[in-house]
C-alpha cells in the first residue's frame, strides 16, 4: 500500500474515471506494468464500492426511523386530517339524509312510475283521444260558458309532507285564481252525467261517477282531477294530473294550469311559479293571461 | 381523486409518497436514491410487514431492520440494473423481499431458542443470503472507519455519506485544505489507511 504514484496521477480521479486520455494511457501502462498497483488498484475500487453501500444503508436507517416513527404515532397534523375527514364526512351524510327526506315528503306522492317529472312532461307513445264514449250520449242541456265559483281555500289533506308545506301555505298569501277550466267539450259524451254533477257542484256524486267508470283514460284522469281539486283534494289532484302531464296531451294547456293551481294550494310554490312562467313562456297559451294574474298577484 | 386523497392524507415528513404520482417516477427518483422515495418505499413495506400476520412471529425490534433491508435489496438491484422497471410499483418488489427474508430472521431468531415455527423448512434463499454477507461486510466496514484518525474519518464522510462534492467542500471551508487537488490526496491516503485496516483484519 506504499507504491508512489506519479504525481500527476491521482487515485481519487481514477476511482471516479475522472481522466484525460494521456493520463488514462498512463494509468493502463501503470497497470499492466506494476502488479502491487494493480493489487492497490482492486482494494481501492472495492472499498469504494463498499463505503458507497454503507453510506447508502445509512441513509435507509436514518429514513426508516422517521417513517417507523411517522407509522407508530401518526403526527398531529395527520390525526387533526383524519378528524377533518370524519367531519367532512358526517356532513355529507347529514346532508344527503336531510335532501333525501326532503325530496321524499314533497315529492313520493307524485312518484308513481311512470309518471313523469314535474317540470318536464314525458311524450306519451299513443295520444289518447281526448273523448272515448263508452255509453250513449245523455241529451242534457250544454254546460258551454258556465264556470264554478271559486273553490273553498281550506288546508290540504293529511299526506305525507303536508304538515311540513302547510305552514308555508299560511305564511304566503294564496289569493285564489283558481279557474275551472271550459268542459263544454265533453258535453253530450259519456262524460256528461259527470259534467252535470260538476254544474251543480256535486262534487262526490262526480267522484263517484268517475270511480265507477270502467275507462280509465287521460279523460277520467282530468276529470277526477278538477273534481278533487275543486273538493280540496289538491294533492290527490296533482297525482291525476301528473299522469296526463304530456306536451302532447289534447288537455295539457288545461292540465298546466291546473297543476299550477294545485301546487300553489299545497304550497309548493316553486313548482307552482314554474309552470305558470311555462305557461307566460308559451304562444297564445289559452291560460296565460289567468297565469299572468297569478303571478302578479304574487309579486305583489 | 386517489391521488388527492392519498396527497392529503400523507404527511410530509413521514411517507414522501405524495410527490410520485407514478411508479416510473417513483422509480427515477429511487435510482436517484432521493430521501423521499426511500422513506415512500419504506412507508408501503412499513405497511405490509406491520399489519400483515404472516410476520406476526416476528419479534419488534427486528421489523424495522428487516423493512430497511428490503428497501436496500432494491435499492442494490436498481443500482445494478437488476431490476428492470416494467411499470409496476417497485414497493412490490420490496414486499416480496420482505417475505422472502422472514425465514432468515425467524431461523435467527429459533438459533437464539426464541421462535419453534413449523415453516423453517424453507431452504435459505442464495439472493439473501449473499444481500446478509454483504451487510455484515458493510457493518464491519463502518466499524472500521472509527478506527481512522478524525481528519480522515471527516474526509470520507463528506464524501460518501454527506454527498457534498469535492468543489463545495473547498468553497464552503469544511476542511483544511485549500485546493481540490490537495483535498484528493489526503483523502486518497485516506482510503488506502482504511484498505491497509480491511486487510489486515482479514488476513
Amino acid at each position: 500500500m506504499n507504491n508512489i504514484l506519479p504525481q500527476n496521477l491521482n487515485w481519487e480521479d481514477w476511482l471516479s474515471d475522472n481522466l484525460s486520455e494521456a493520463e488514462r494511457q498512463q494509468w493502463q501502462a501503470l497497470l499492466l506494468s506494476d502488479a502491487s498497483i494493480r493489487l492497490e488498484s482492486e482494494q481501492l475500487l472495492q472499498l469504494d464500492k463498499t463505503l458507497q453501500q454503507v453510506a447508502l444503508r445509512e441513509k435507509v436507517r436514518q429514513n426508516g426511523k422517521v417513517v417507523m416513527e411517522e407509522i407508530s404515532n401518526p403526527s398531529g397534523n395527520q390525526r387533526v386530517r383524519y378528524i377533518i375527514l370524519a367531519l367532512m364526512i358526517v356532513m355529507i351524510a347529514g346532508l344527503f339524509l336531510f335532501v333525501t327526506t326532503k325530496v321524499m315528503n314533497d315529492f313520493y306522492p307524485l312518484i308513481q312510475p311512470p309518471t313523469p317529472t314535474i317540470l318536464t312532461p314525458t311524450q306519451p307513445q299513443i295520444p289518447e283521444k281526448a273523448v272515448e264514449p263508452t255509453k250513449a250520449p245523455d241529451p242534457k242541456p250544454s254546460i258551454a260558458q258556465l264556470k264554478t265559483p271559486p273553490s273553498k281555500n281550506e288546508p290540504a289533506s293529511g299526506i305525507r309532507g303536508n304538515n311540513k308545506t302547510s305552514s308555508v301555505v299560511d305564511s304566503v298569501s294564496m289569493q285564489n285564481d283558481y279557474v275551472r277550466p271550459n268542459l263544454s267539450n265533453l258535453k253530450a259524451t259519456a262524460w256528461n252525467s259527470v259534467i252535470i254533477a260538476l254544474e251543480k257542484n256535486q262534487l262526490e256524486k262526480a267522484i263517484t261517477q268517475l270511480s265507477k267508470n270502467p275507462a280509465n283514460n287521460d279523460t277520467t284522469h282530468y276529470l277526477m282531477a278538477i273534481c278533487q281539486l275543486e273538493s280540496n283534494q289538491a294533492d290527490n289532484a296533482a297525482r291525476h294530473l301528473m299522469r296526463i302531464y304530456t306536451s302532447n296531451n289534447p288537455f295539457y294547456s288545461d292540465v298546466q294550469w291546473l297543476l299550477a293551481c294545485c301546487f300553489k294550494k299545497t304550497g309548493k310554490l316553486s313548482n307552482a311559479r314554474q309552470i305558470l312562467q311555462n305557461i307566460m313562456a308559451t304562444p297564445k297559451h289559452p291560460w296565460a293571461k289567468q297565469a299572468q294574474s297569478s303571478l302578479d298577484a304574487w309579486r305583489e | 381523486m386517489r391521488s388527492l386523497i392519498s396527497r392529503y392524507f400523507t404527511s410530509d415528513s413521514g411517507t414522501g409518497c405524495h410527490l410520485y404520482d407514478s411508479n416510473a417516477i417513483l422509480f427515477k427518483a429511487l435510482e436517484a436514491r432521493e430521501d423521499a422515495a426511500i422513506r415512500c418505499i419504506q412507508t408501503k413495506v412499513g405497511g405490509y410487514v406491520l399489519k400483515n400476520s404472516m410476520f406476526s412471529a416476528l419479534e419488534e425490534t427486528e421489523k424495522p431492520e428487516l423493512i430497511n433491508d428490503a428497501t436496500m435489496l432494491l435499492l442494490q438491484k436498481i443500482q445494478s440494473g437488476e431490476y428492470i422497471f416494467q411499470g409496476h410499483d417497485p414497493a412490490t418488489f420490496a414486499i416480496e423481499t420482505a417475505r422472502r427474508m422472514l425465514p432468515n430472521l425467524l431461523r435467527k431468531q429459533k438459533k437464539n431458542g426464541h421462535t419453534d415455527l413449523d415453516s423453517l423448512h424453507h431452504l435459505p434463499d442464495v439472493d439473501i443470503l449473499a444481500y446478509y454477507d454483504q451487510k455484515e461486510r458493510e457493518e464491519e466496514m463502518a466499524k472500521n472507519l472509527s478506527k481512522l484518525s478524525e481528519n480522515c474519518e471527516r474526509l470520507i464522510r463528506l464524501k460518501y455519506f454527506d454527498g457534498w462534492k469535492d468543489e463545495e467542500i473547498i468553497q464552503q471551508k469544511l476542511t483544511q485544505y485549500t485546493t481540490v487537488g490537495t483535498l484528493k490526496v489526503k483523502r486518497s491516503e485516506c482510503m488506502k489507511k482504511l484498505a491497509s485496516i480491511v486487510g489486515s483484519k482479514s488476513k
